[in-house]
């Protein structure tokens, strides 16, 4: 990660004048670079799957076509993968904008939590039934609640110095037992861990209502929204001045302070931002599927959403496409969870994730 | 008899720079080798080659005329090289003591250490981590190291650059005793005066390449020059009168860490120079006048108003700075010269406007810079770091001074930087000068300070020890001043007081 | 009242010995320059290897060894793939610690068939059986061990050539170099170091609850990182700010849960970390060149 990039120039002239090859050339090249890693990462994690798994008595045959029939060959098995690959874009997105500056979020876990209980109580008392103002609303108090639990990191490592990733860290046991509590006293339903139900007005439709292969399937339209999310966040790192700001601080933090850029300023910037989309990651389990929020309905995005954005190298658009990756690899465990514990799964994404920052380091130091 | 060192058809590259190519001399036991060109001619790496931590791509080095393997520091180490680095390969929180034994059997260490300390005068406090040692101690640290290991070969990177004149003369007297116990010694350096009293051969470098290798007493001074810069040198920046105007920066008193109490006003199309031997406050000054620190008390002036740029940036966006490490501070190596060209002003009109980033003004600023500042290659799209040191300074120097700034801070600006350049730049900042730039030039090379300052500071222990205008300038005192022997006029005293005891105290005698 | 301060103090130090073994470990790791998050998996490893080996055997003390080789297993991938292979410290680390958990969960299910925890089993057995909370914990061999190697650790880091040339790969790892000593081969051994001792404070966790629970470590090998720079990448400090953990989490344990919720109690422990670790940061300096892969050929200066 800490290789200069392979893009220059921020996406287009690459040339410049002094033109060394076409503009296509070097694109297509720091496209291949770009994806070398993570193709030979999901290989080779796919390899040592299919080796842990024949430790384990089961054909690595088998248990692949298994997966593959149970998440991408039918139409329910997409609709289950994009439904959880829906709050992957979102903490994905979340650790790839805090990773501008170079900041880890390890925090999405807590943000999305936090988030989600603020989707669930907004949602059961605003509503109002048609519009989609409800939902608006649901969504903008989520990302505010996402964006303060994350601004706390940002301030701190601006204050005092504290780094982001203890804090994060720590911050998410912090919110596992703040939400705890406030299921307790009164949020949850009596006897139970998990909120009442949300208004009509803030629900977001399921795809079945347009589609209906996908009937059974959880998907909604949340996605949506999550793409779009992903879209916008591409264009404003391309655009927007304070979107340039983050990308030059994380790369070259002492020019940019001698450059007059506000180091701390920029720093709550990008964790407020990141806690903001992570908060917005249960909008489709809380908003477009349970309809409540519930205890443990995060199920790790969070920390996956680490491994989504480094695969999609912190670019935007790229993480939709790795959060399916990783989606389908989360469904994939209760799809073969009759032939080996799916925590296996779990384990091939460790692994994957490993061989990736390996892959990662190599290709990119040939690149300077 | 063999050559203790040899260096047959060597080449490195680094990316697309070439350090060195096809190099080839040799070095004798009981020589004093000098080894002279110019920032970025490749001599530091080719000592990093002899010393094993640098892998040249191809050639090779003989070491008593046996090939050595190349790529290790252990090897070299066994063949009895050692390196005094310029940057001294030192562990900062270790003891001088626990430095030189690393990495051997400490066994009887003090006693034969005491010994070495006793026969080449070299005394140094060991008990005490590096960091709190003066350069010039834990140079002393680092050679004793060599000694400690009896290294037969010893590298010498720059050893003059952090001593006083009195210290160079006992390291030499301690170079020519270890020349003649048969040692062989690389001696790096770009002071030729220097290089013309204690070598006994000197070899040219110049792009990477040998120039020549000849006994010193083959060549002259004058000669020398020609064959370092390949020709006739550029000449020097012009300086002409001129008066300032109003002023434009002014400290009262400022204090921060080291810095003590410092006054300075720079006026309108006038250049201050501040010198003296690194850590002796100027970095105290930069970080207080940039706002990366607040000071302990103090006032800074600019325009007629206060400022306090630990509160606020906008004094910080008003000014153009030259910072010291161009590299970490100047540009964001991964970036294209698009981006690093409006570095700091990105946010602002005419390169945003709307809330939108202007791509193709900034396009134009890149190319107007690259232009102007002479930079190459002229291809504004390729990443900070594919530039060598002199074309990022360049570009550096082109974006801060394309703002025209009413004051520039500029941080030893030509530091490692070719004469070409430096010539250019130095003829950059007068230009400013004479638009009515008001100047602020901290720098170590008292030269350059001569050649381009209407007055000189020297800092010495964060004070200013020494004070004068361009024509009142007295090297002789100057050069005292920044090694703490202000105040006194005795050569007695010169002799004994080394920097770090010597009393601090103000310029003008007491 | 004495027999209840007694206890108290018993219940701080048996509670604080796991944040300190491990916090000790992150020292040796952070010394010699690798930043390691991965401190979270190896003591849930440890704890993991730890169980299955005793359950396995019958054998406490194997069951130690155990525990402690696989907290070294996972330690040493952190260090070859960030070492050699100049990976990112923070992100191995995080990926060790995904690995470890859904490796142990695995685990759980494969060799005990349950997905919370393993079958119980007796832990080493006490010397003797006294009566007082203090001294039945003075009874236990482990802690013994414990105290042994807090204070070996710190004799090893300060006053051995390893501990020497250890400091200097992570405060000037150019210079080490230079001596003719391996920078990777003394970071790998610290990063083992840390493996061992990560691995011995999860045996410590198993050997108290005598059964291995899913994701038991729970978040203590990040507040062991935090009392390792509380401590100044020192051995003993580090110990000693455990202290200070350990009676956040004593504290959250003994007060009477009308006062105050438990679920909020149950995030003091993390609160006074964080609230610490923000008030000392500044006073804190971490080695040199942490975080930084060795490379001999830097630029070209």
């Amino acid at each position: 990660m800490t290789a200069p990039r392979g893009r220059v120039g921020g996406g287009v002239d690459v040339a410049g004048r002094g033109a060394h090859s076409g503009i296509a050339g070097v694109l297509a090249s720091g496209w291949v670079v770009g994806l070398a890693p993570a193709v030979l990462a999901i290989g080779g994690g796919l390899l040592l799957g299919g080796l842990l798994v024949s430790l384990l008595g089961v054909s690595p045959l088998e248990f692949y076509s298994v997966l593959a029939k149970g998440t991408v060959g039918s139409a329910f098995g997409w609709g289950q993968v994009l439904f959880r690959a829906t709050p992957l874009v979102f903490t994905g997105l979340s650790v790839a904008f805090a990773f501008q500056a170079r900041l880890f979020n390890i925090g999405a876990e807590g943000q999305m939590l936090l988030g989600g209980l603020v989707l669930a109580w907004v949602g059961a008392w605003t509503g109002l039934p048609g519009a989609p103002f409800g939902v608006l609303l649901a969504l903008l108090a989520a990302a505010a609640m996402g964006g303060v639990w994350g601004a706390i990191p940002g301030l701190l490592k601006a204050k005092t110095g504290s780094h982001e990733v203890i804090v994060t860290i720590l911050l998410n046991f912090v919110a596992f037992a703040l939400v705890n509590y406030l299921l307790t006293r009164g949020l949850a339903l009596p006897e139970t861990v998990r909120t009442a139900e949300i208004q009509e007005g803030a629900r977001l439709a399921r795809l079945t209502e347009w589609v209906p292969v996908f009937r059974g399937a959880p998907v909604n339209a949340a996605l949506f929204l999550a793409c779009a999310a992903a879209v916008l966040l591409q264009l404003w790192l391309r655009l927007s001045p304070h979107g340039l700001s983050l990308q030059l601080l994380g790369e070259g933090p002492g020019a940019a302070r001698y450059a007059g850029l506000s180091v701390g300023r920029l720093t709550v910037l990008a964790m407020t931002g990141a806690g903001a989309l992570a908060g917005l990651g249960g909008a489709s389990f809380v908003l477009g599927y349970k309809y409540y929020f519930e205890e443990g309905f995060t199920g790790g995005a969070g920390f996956l959403g680490i491994a989504v954005a480094l695969l999609a190298r912190n670019r935007p658009l790229w993480v939709v496409p790795s959060a399916l990756f990783f989606g389908a690899l989360s469904y994939g465990g209760f799809v073969v969870n009759r032939l080996v514990p799916r925590e296996l799964l779990d384990v091939l994404q460790a692994v994957i994730l490993l061989l990736f920052i390996l892959f990662d380091q190599r290709l990119g130091r040939k690149r300077t | 008899m063999n050559p203790a060192v040899e260096f047959v058809e060597v080449t490195k590259r680094f990316g697309p720079v070439t350090a060195n190519e096809q190099v080839g001399f040799a070095a004798h036991p009981g020589e004093i080798h000098a080894l002279v060109g110019e920032n970025g001619a490749g001599k530091s790496t080719l000592m990093g080659i002899l010393a094993g931590f640098v892998q040249p791509d191809s050639g090779i080095v003989r070491i008593d005329g046996v090939p050595a393997p190349v790529g290790s520091p252990r090897a070299m180490l066994g063949r009895g090289v050692g390196i005094c680095a310029q940057h001294f390969h030192q562990v900062p929180t270790l003891t001088g003591y626990e430095n030189i034994v690393l990495g051997t059997m400490a066994v009887g260490g003090r006693k034969q250490l005491g010994a070495l300390m006793k026969r080449y005068g070299l005394d140094v406090p060991l008990d005490v981590p590096v960091e709190r040692l003066s350069l010039g101690e834990q140079e002393r640290i680092e050679i004793l190291k060599l000694l400690y290991r009896d290294a037969r070969i010893l590298i010498l990177d720059e050893p003059t650059a952090v001593l006083a004149a009195s210290e160079v003369r006992s390291l030499f007297q301690i170079l020519r005793r270890l020349a003649e116990e048969g040692r062989a010694i690389l001696f790096v350096s770009h002071k030729l005066p220097e290089v013309m009293e204690i070598a006994d051969r000197i070899t040219v470098l110049r792009a990477g390449r040998v120039v020549t290798s000849r006994k010193k007493t083959e060549v002259t001074e004058d000669e020398l020059v020609r064959l370092i810069v390949g020709g006739a040198p550029p000449p020097p920046a012009r300086w002409s009168a001129r008066v300032p105007g109003r002023p434009v920066l002014e400290t009262r008193g400022l204090s921060l860490g080291r810095l003590a109490k410092f006054d300075v006003q720079v006026r309108e199309g006038q250049i201050v120079g501040v010198g003296g031997v690194e850590g002796n406050g100027q970095q105290e000054l930069t970080h207080a006048l940039l706002g990366y620190r607040t000071p302990e008390a103090g006032t800074i002036q600019y325009l007629g108003q206060s400022v306090r740029p630990w509160k606020s940036h906008r004094f910080r966006q008003s000014i153009g700075v030259i910072p010291e490490d161009r590299q970490r501070e100047g540009l964001v190596l991964g970036r294209s010269l698009v981006e690093n060209g409006v570095l700091g002003r990105h946010e602002r009109a005419p390169f945003t406007q709307g809330g939108i980033l202007r791509w193709g003004r900034m396009r134009e600023h890149a190319e107007s810079i690259v232009d102007v500042y002479q930079v190459r290659p002229d291809a504004i799209g390729l990443p900070a770091v594919a530039f060598s040191g002199g074309n990022q300074q360049r570009f550096i120097a082109g974006r801060e001074l394309t703002k025209k700034p009413p004051f520039l801070l500029a941080v030893h600006p030509t530091r490692g930087v070719d004469l070409k350049a430096t010539q250019f730049l130095h003829g950059r900042l007068l230009e400013e000068r004479t638009n009515g730039a008001a100047i602020l030039l901290v720098s170590a090379d008292l030269q350059e300070l001569q050649t381009l300052a209407d007055r000189v500071l020297i800092l010495y222990r964060g004070q200013v020890a020494y004070s004068a205008s361009r024509e009142e300038i007295d090297p002789e005192r100057m050069q005292r001043a920044l090694l703490g022997l202000a105040g006194t006029s005795k050569e007695g005293t010169a002799k004994g007081g080394a920097p770090s005891n010597g009393p601090s105290s103000r310029g003008g005698g007491r | 009242m004495i027999e209840l301060a007694l206890g108290m103090i018993a219940q701080v130090l048996r509670i604080s010995v796991p944040y300190a073994l491990a916090a000790i470990g992150g020292a040796f790791s952070e010394r010699g320059g690798v930043i390691n998050i991965a401190l979270e998996g190896i003591l849930l490893t440890g704890a993991f290897g730890a169980a299955a080996v005793t359950i396995a055997t019958g054998n406490p003390w194997l069951g130690v060894i155990g525990g402690m080789l696989a907290g070294a297993l996972l330690a040493s991938i952190h260090g070859l793939v960030t070492i050699w292979g100049r990976a990112d410290q923070i992100l191995s680390g995080l990926a060790l610690n995904l690995l470890a958990l859904g490796a142990t969960r695995g685990g759980l299910k494969i060799l005990y068939d349950s997905a919370s925890n393993s079958d119980r089993f007796e832990g080493v057995p006490a010397l003797g059986r006294p009566d007082s909370a203090l001294l039945s914990l003075l009874g236990q061999p482990l802690f013994l061990v414990a105290v042994a190697v807090t204070f070996g650790a710190h004799a090893l880091l300060f006053r051995t050539r390893f501990g020497l040339a250890l400091r200097a790969a992570g405060d000037g790892p150019r210079a080490l170099d230079g001596t003719g000593l391996s920078v990777n081969l003394h970071r790998f051994g610290g990063v083992l170091l840390s493996g061992f001792f990560g691995g011995l404070a999860g045996t410590w966790l198993v050997m108290e609850q005598h059964s291995f629970t899913d994701g038991m470590s729970n978040g203590r090998g990040y507040i062991a990182l935090a009392a390792m720079i509380v401590g100044k990448w020192r051995p003993l400090g580090a110990a000693l700010a455990c202290l200070l953990f350990g009676a956040a989490e004593t504290l959250q344990i003994r007060v009477d849960s009308d006062v105050v919720p438990t679920q909020l109690l149950q995030a003091l422990p993390y609160i006074v970390t964080l609230v610490v670790l923000a008030g000392w940061i500044g006073r804190a300096h971490p080695p040199l060149h942490l975080g930084e892969p060795y490379e001999r050929e830097k630029g070209r200066s």
